[in-house]
């Protein structure tokens, strides 16, 4: 390639340049200068403190119970999705009766805003006069708190959550094994292979990466869960669905503390990055045969 | 054409190039140029608008209301929760931003006065004190509330207290008389759960928040105690903390099982749908117990001063006033917001709107016509007689009050000890107070 051919190419990468530098790295960058700085709202002077900040935040009780809360949610809430959504794969994969019906009501959750989902789920969750409750009364069962009870609050939102998120897996798992190919199907049936082998042993494998990818969208968004606990709980009873992102929230928006904010969203973004790295390195070692 | 077709490929290339990236740049200059002056262009020739923010309850619904009837002016009002309506204000304040002309302030006046985010109405309040009726306005709530180091930064629009409401007929079918100490709004509330019949014996406002504090000063300071000493100490860690957190857990066990997330809005129904017998409630809310469309118990709750610690003992209910200040960033005539904030807090609008809260017009809480029309005035007045206070106006206090009470919550649900929690809670409010000088080292 020319230089000539290589500045044109430069010159056609501007637009776009410019609008993810605008969007996504000055607020990024900004917001890691300003993790070094005591930045008080109410105050516009900023001073210098070094790592004081991130020393703040991790030696702050309240970042590793939030940080333990979001990962509780996360593997719960995410778990919980993938049975869910394999389950409803399959089961639209085999020749049930309604089947397009079906498939378009699953995918309606998907389609509402969280914070509108969190709304609906806040009157279904609801005690006294909430769905969830009422239709466990038919069934003879006097149900919790949930939204007010420390032991299924976060429940609550794990089941909130599942609500909106299982429509993805459910589509991103039935389009797989739309994909799969019939021989080895064929050739499993005529070995006397059983429904539970064949998915096990020839389905499975097949889907292995659409589930690792699953992992990997669901994940990072289930680490960053903010809408729903925003408007069903709150962060409450007490700290117990008080995420990492709600006190980030909380940290920036009520503590008019913008410096520390900064900071507990910058290791927020290592985190994540970290244990999407790992998930990223299980599927490339996936693609190069090594598992 | 023959200069076209002599240009080599390249530059024939590279103009096209240029050529969208000129547009391109003028199209997203253009774009932002017209988000931008949008607001201008759209200004001109038309009413001035007066932008209003507050939190939404009966009292101050009807004031945006009013506002938005004042002759010769655009009005658009936002009421929306509490917390989430001081949160907009500070982050627009905090960047002098003029989206608010006039906000309610209340509770925060004070932060938002020392912060120079608010415009003192002094000059004013000299200039139309004839015009707008000036000294007909509570100058106790004005003096006490409404001000900052001197200057007027508030109009009070509102007064209110918590009243004990209770459903008479329920006690009287029980044989029980409205509890007047803290042992017996108990025992009243244990006689009247039924929960096979989603029926419990009280309510409590326990989100963390202003709600839960609101709850929590009352308890506190009916025990004797406050939140800080007069050196600014934070003393909630005290006995009288102790009991008034033990006295909240042992009522929640007569509450709603989801009580922990009851804000003012979910007290309210439940009292209004026959879920719970008794509780602390706003005078705000006396006047939705009543009414038809949204209440099945109606003419049925009666309103009292909240319980005492022990028989003779004081109760010291929470008052809240409310004050409408003007934004220091307003780009609006200054002499039009705060004629719009005064005339429409008129003498008439006032004892129309008496049923919704304590009127703060001299003339109209005198007006006997008025306390015999609203049955609760006469609670509230018995209110301010028991000592009826508002809560500490330092900043600190609402900055901290969700940390605060996310720890003094723990002591309700058992994640900590009582003692535990509140120790928690005074260290959240003690580190806040250190940082900001408070205390000398």
């Amino acid at each position: 390639m020319s230089r000539q051919q290589r500045r044109d190419r430069l010159i056609f990468l501007v637009p776009s340049m410019t609008v993810l530098v605008a969007i996504l790295f000055y607020p990024l960058a900004y917001s890691i200068w300003l993790s070094f700085y005591n930045y008080y709202l109410p105050v516009p002077r900023k001073s210098f403190v070094g790592l004081d900040n991130f020393r703040y935040v991790l030696e702050d009780s309240a970042f590793w119970e939030a940080l333990s809360v979001t990962a509780r949610f996360t593997g719960a809430a995410v778990a919980l999705e993938l049975v869910a959504g394999a389950a409803v794969a399959l089961l639209l994969d085999s020749r049930i009766p309604c089947r397009r019906f079906v498939n378009t009501v699953v995918l309606l959750p998907m389609t509402i805003t969280p914070a509108v989902a969190g709304l609906l789920m806040r009157w279904m969750f609801e005690s006294n006069w909430g769905l969830v409750n009422y239709f466990l009364s038919l069934v003879g069962i006097r149900g919790p708190g949930w939204t007010g009870d420390p032991a299924w609050a976060l429940w609550s939102l794990v089941l909130a959550d599942a609500w909106q998120n299982t429509p993805f897996v459910i589509v991103v798992l039935y389009a797989g094994l739309q994909s799969v190919p019939t021989e080895p199907l064929e050739a499993a049936m005529v070995d006397g292979a059983t429904r539970t082998q064949t998915l096990t042993h020839v389905v499975f494998p097949f889907l292995r990466p659409l589930v690792l990818f699953v992992l990997i969208i669901r994940s990072m968004d289930a680490f960053r869960i903010f809408d729903q606990v925003f408007v069903m709980t709150g962060g409450g009873p007490g700290t117990t669905t008080q995420t990492i992102t709600f006190y980030n929230y909380v940290m920036a928006f009520r503590l008019l503390r913008m410096g520390r904010a900064s900071a507990l969203g910058v290791i927020t973004l290592l985190i994540l990055s970290v244990v999407i790295g790992f998930w990223i390195y299980l599927l490339y070692r996936r693609e190069k045969g090594e598992w | 054409m023959a200069y076209c077709k002599g240009r080599s490929f390249m530059s024939r290339r590279r103009s096209v190039v240029l050529q969208w990236l000129c547009v391109t740049s003028m199209m997203l200059l253009a774009g932002f140029a017209a988000l931008g002056l949008w607001p201008t262009v759209r200004a001109w020739g038309a009413d001035p608008t007066i932008h209003y923010i507050s939190h939404r309850f009966p009292m101050l619904e009807f004031w945006a209301k009013k506002m938005g009837e004042y002759p010769g002016i655009k009005f658009e009002g936002e009421l929306i929760p509490f917390d989430q309506a001081l949160e907009k204000m500070q982050i627009h304040l905090s960047q002098g931003a003029p989206t608010y002309d006039i906000m309610a302030t209340d509770a925060f006046l004070s932060t938002f006065a020392e912060r120079g985010w608010l415009m003192p109405l002094d000059p004013l309040i000299a200039k139309f004190r004839q015009a707008v009726d000036w000294d007909d306005i509570n100058p106790i709530l004005v003096r006490d509330v409404c001000s900052y180091k001197g200057k007027v930064y508030g109009v009070p629009n509102l007064s209110i207290s918590m009243f004990f409401f209770y459903r008479k007929d329920m006690l009287d079918a029980a044989g029980l008389k409205p509890p007047t100490t803290m042992d017996e709004w108990i025992a009243t509330a244990r006689a009247l759960t039924k929960p096979d019949q989603k029926q419990y014996g009280t309510t409590l406002t326990l989100k963390a928040g202003d709600g839960f504090q609101n709850d929590f000063t009352y308890f506190l300071r009916t025990y004797g105690g406050d939140w800080y000493d007069k050196d600014w100490k934070v003393t909630i860690d005290s006995e009288a903390g102790v009991k008034a957190l033990t006295t909240m857990k042992e009522l929640m066990k007569y509450a709603p099982p989801n009580v922990l997330a009851f804000h003012n809005d979910e007290s309210t129904v439940a009292m209004q749908q026959g879920l719970t017998a008794m509780g602390l409630l706003w005078q705000s809310r006396a006047l939705a117990m009543d009414n038809p469309q949204a209440s099945q118990v109606v003419g049925k709750v009666d309103f009292a001063v909240p319980p005492a610690a022990t028989k003779g003992g004081r109760s010291v209910p929470r008052l809240s006033v409310g004050c409408y200040s003007i934004s220091a960033f307003t780009k609006n005539d200054p002499d039009l917001v705060f004629q719009v904030l005064t005339k429409t807090l008129s003498k008439a609008n006032m004892r129309e709107s008496a049923g919704l809260a304590t009127p703060t017009r001299l003339s109209v809480t005198r007006d006997p016509e008025v306390i015999q029309k609203f049955r609760f005035i006469r609670t509230a007045s018995d209110n301010i007689q028991a000592g009826a206070r508002i809560v500490p106006t330092n900043p600190e206090f609402s900055e901290a009050m969700l940390q605060v009470t996310q720890n003094l919550q723990k002591g309700l649900t058992g994640e900590v000890t009582v003692p535990e929690a509140l120790k928690r809670a005074q260290k959240v409010m003690a580190d806040l107070m250190t940082e900001k000088g408070y205390y000398k080292k």
